[in-house]
């Protein structure tokens, strides 16, 4: 081999190595963005990255912007689906996968939203443990905070939903009491009823309505 | 050395060559390296071998056995005068210049110069074999590291816009939750995209947020005429069985299918809650009952994971009725305790009943304790509650 030849061989050589560092510490710092559940992405949003990364070819980008295009309206009528039947308006969902291991994901979850006219934000850890085709998740660490004039009604309820991480029943349970008074008020509307004194309700630990007191109605006739 | 390296023919016009190689034999004193100058040769100008035997011996005989003769070119030299020469080796012809006669016998005389003029020759011969070899060996590593060079700058690409998503999905975030309309900065159809990603993503977790609080996960079938709706169900922060609804809404609101146990009064509830007028008031209902099962049913599981030493006597499916038998420590009796859950929709005992031998034991103020405890605590809490004050074992 001729010296001059060695020497640029030498040289290609090192600059490869060089590359090589480089581009693994680039796949590095990319398979820590991908632990974040957030932005695993499948399907149209993988079409959608490969494109803006230049990986397809060049007249994709407007094929792949309608049907991402398409997907994102499907969803918004999909979201407005579920916040009808379900009750309960979410405005505001963030995630951060605090760990991401082989066969358990732990994310740190804060949803905010409002339930007819009480506003509410939750947070909690959600634990999925894979145990071979099946997979077990759990809640912990759970924190609601109601923004609500009744609260006194709540806190006993809202202190042992906390402790039990009962999510789904809180949701539940919130929901059957804005619904109960969603319908007292339509129903004080509808008979054009004066309320002296309200009926009064207290929610047990376990969700359980309590009565506490008795209402005195003075109708319209009377005045 | 310079080196010629148009292939030409010689001897026979049609003979191929391998390659040339114009060498230099002026003789250098100082090395004591023969060097022999190009010229011009064309086909054509060959002559039939008629070098004098000397020069033969001198530059071809002594080497290898596969050199052939000298060839002079334009009849002159001869070796006698100065002339083009040309030394063909291995079916290669190394050009020779014009040469002096002199000098070539010079050169001659030097045998060692002659040999490792030769030698350098018959290295350099080969070495032109193998720089195809040396070429490919370059090309082969420019070619890696323009791969290595894309695949760089498609990760800076990716990472890059996961960055940008990022940013982007914050600000819908802090829009969203200060109730602000959304503006639209540039049109670039790049950032249309991402914009678009950005939204994706939100919807997602908003949709998975529905799901994870027992939200009823609605999906329209069979062109709108029908919905299928999951009952998810959890207890004490555990996701336990979801079960799912098929129900039709054309022509008639009615299930069509359903993976609810028989002992669900899934019907029963329809009925009661007016399932056409108001779907959401039925599956609450359903709800209900179903997670009050799940969590009948998980309490029985804890309490037979947690304490061992509890005998369950009788348990059926619904998990509305349960019999246990306490060891009391100290007094050698035991205690039958009947759960009754007659309020299928609730995860606690409406009545709670104990037996034992020794009256005085069940009547005592400790046990009425534990009859509250069992009354208003999930039973396998209760029971490491009564564990710990010793009143059972």
């Amino acid at each position: 081999m001729s010296e001059e030849n060695m020497e640029e061989v030498q040289m290609l050589e090192a600059q490869i190595e060089h590359l090589q560092a480089e581009v693994e510490a680039l796949q590095r710092q990319q398979q820590s963005n991908q632990k974040d559940i957030t932005f695993q992405f499948r399907g149209q949003m993988q079409d959608a990255i490969a494109s803006l990364c230049g990986r397809g070819p060049g007249g994709e980008k407007e094929r792949v912007l309608s049907s991402l295009k398409e997907e994102v309206e499907e969803m918004e009528e999909d979201l407005r689906r579920q916040a009808q039947m379900n009750g309960i308006s979410l405005n505001g969902c963030n995630a951060r996968t605090l760990r991401s291991s082989g066969s358990k994901v732990v994310q740190q979850l804060c949803l905010s939203g409002r339930c007819s006219e009480l506003d509410f934000q939750v947070e909690f850890k959600l634990s999925e443990v894979k145990e071979g085709q099946k997979s077990q998740r759990t809640i912990s660490d759970l924190n609601v905070v109601l923004d609500s004039n009744d609260l006194e009604n709540f806190s006993s309820f809202v202190s042992s939903v906390e402790e039990s991480c009962d999510l789904l029943l809180f949701f539940r349970t919130l929901r059957t009491f804005t619904d109960r008074c969603d319908d007292r008020n339509r129903t004080f509307q509808h008979f054009q009823l004066f309320v002296a004194d309200t009926q009064r309700w207290r929610l047990n630990e376990h969700g359980v309505w309590i009565r506490l007191g008795f209402a005195r109605w003075n109708t319209s006739d009377e005045e | 050395m310079s080196w010629n390296e148009e292939a030409q023919n010689v001897g026979a016009p049609d003979e191929p060559v391998l390659s040339t190689v114009s060498v230099d034999l002026r003789w250098d004193a100082d090395d004591r390296h023969g060097r022999l100058e190009g010229g011009d040769e064309r086909q054509g100008n060959w002559k039939a071998p008629h070098a004098p035997v000397c020069h033969q011996e001198l530059l071809c005989g002594s080497l290898t056995p596969s050199r052939q003769s000298v060839v002079e070119s334009d009849g002159h030299g001869g070796g006698q005068q100065d002339g083009k020469y040309h030394i063909v080796y291995n079916r290669e012809v190394l050009l020779v210049g014009r040469v002096h006669r002199d000098r070539l016998l010079a050169a001659a005389g030097e045998d060692s110069g002659v040999l490792s003029l030769l030698s350098l020759l018959e290295v350099q011969a080969r070495s032109r074999r193998t720089q195809p070899q040396q070429q490919s060996r370059v090309k082969e590593l420019k070619a890696k590291i323009e791969a290595l060079k894309v695949q760089k700058q498609q990760l800076e690409a990716e990472i890059e816009t996961h960055q940008n998503l990022q940013k982007l999905r914050s600000s819908l975030d802090k829009q969203c939750a200060d109730e602000e309309d959304v503006e639209m900065e540039e049109v670039s159809e790049n950032s249309q995209l991402l914009r678009l990603m950005a939204r994706h993503t939100q919807l997602k977790d908003l949709l998975h947020a529905h799901h994870l609080i027992g939200g009823y996960d609605v999906i329209k079938t069979r062109q709108g005429k029908g919905v299928c709706v999951s009952l998810a169900t959890a207890y004490e922060g555990v996701y336990l069985d979801t079960y799912n609804l098929e129900i039709d809404l054309k022509p008639t609101v009615k299930i069509s299918r359903h993976n609810i146990p028989p002992f669900i009064p899934v019907n029963g509830l329809a009925e009661e809650n007016d399932m056409q007028v108001n779907m959401r008031a039925f599956l609450d209902a359903l709800s209900q009952h179903l997670n009050a099962f799940a969590g009948r049913k998980q309490q029985l599981k804890l309490l037979k994971e947690q304490h061992k030493s509890v005998e369950v006597m009788e348990s059926n499916v619904l998990c509305s009725i349960l019999v246990l038998m306490f060891k009391v420590p100290r007094a050698k009796t035991a205690v039958l305790c009947t759960l009754d859950y007659t309020d299928h929709s609730r995860c606690l005992p409406t009545r709670v009943h104990f037996e034992c031998e020794d009256k005085q034991l069940s009547d005592s103020d400790q046990w009425k304790k534990n009859h509250s405890l069992l009354m208003e605590t999930p039973v396998h809490k209760a029971l490491t509650a009564m564990k710990n004050m010793g009143d059972i074992v």
